[in-house]
């Protein structure tokens, strides 16, 4: 448990809502974190769309698979560069969804 | 590389401050486990658009790309455990070692080459004597 400071403004606020101050934060921290798993979703989806594969299946056939390889310079020229953004992303969602389910946790 | 690669990533910012005209930092985020930054810059006609991320064992995953007025790639360096790449190095025994990245330059016409592990200075070093 850290202790922080907070305002008097917000917490007489608060009180007026009827919110305990550390359950006004925990909303708040679960709201952020649901956003940034929804953006890092959507990143997901549009590379999803744009090679037609799920990231695990990107990996194994860019390892495996040369006539993949060869099709995806016709697909993207750089697609290195997305392989590079993709999987930030998959990690992001890894992470985020893991912060997320350590706070809901009973 | 260290980690978290705060200091890297802000040398590498000032590297391309210092030599490319119109930087844009289009993605710079660090994470837990994974940090990513992407430069774009021009250096004369051409545009230089750089990535990489960072894992949290250490290991890196890098792009250096080199493009024409058009857009057109002229260069590029990276080290994806691309297959091409992985049967220029290991031949027939390239199933022994999937997933390896191997740092490597492809040009639009196909030709790939293993090369050295490439960083800021050393894509600056081929541009300058190159181009």
């Amino acid at each position: 448990m850290t202790t922080i400071a907070v305002e008097q403004k917000y917490v007489d606020a608060l009180r007026w809502l009827g919110d305990a101050p550390d359950e006004a934060f925990r909303r708040y921290t679960v709201e952020r974190i649901r956003a940034k798993i929804e953006e890092l979703e959507a990143e997901n989806a549009q590379y999803e769309q744009k090679y037609n594969v799920t990231y695990a299946e990107f990996n194994e056939r860019i390892s495996t698979d040369e006539a993949f390889v060869l099709k995806l310079r016709q697909i993207e020229p750089l697609w290195e560069r997305d392989s590079i953004h993709w999987e930030f992303c998959i990690g992001g969602l890894k992470e985020w969804r893991g912060r997320l389910t350590n706070i809901l946790k009973p | 590389m260290a980690w978290p690669p705060d200091e890297h990533f802000e040398a590498l910012i000032q590297k391309a401050i210092d030599f490319l005209q119109n930087v844009r930092i289009a993605r710079h985020t660090v994470y837990r486990e994974y940090a990513i930054l992407e430069l774009q810059g021009n250096w004369g006609n051409y545009r230089i658009i750089i990535s990489e991320v960072h894992r949290g064992d250490k290991t890196v995953k890098y792009s250096y790309y080199l493009l024409d007025q058009d857009n057109g790639l002229v260069i590029g360096f990276d080290n994806s455990a691309d297959n091409l790449v992985l049967r220029l190095r290991y031949g027939s025994n390239w199933m022994s070692h999937l997933h390896e990245e191997l740092p490597h330059q492809h040009t639009p016409d196909g030709d790939i080459r293993l090369t050295e592990w490439m960083d800021f200075d050393g894509f600056i070093a081929w541009v300058e004597n190159n181009l």
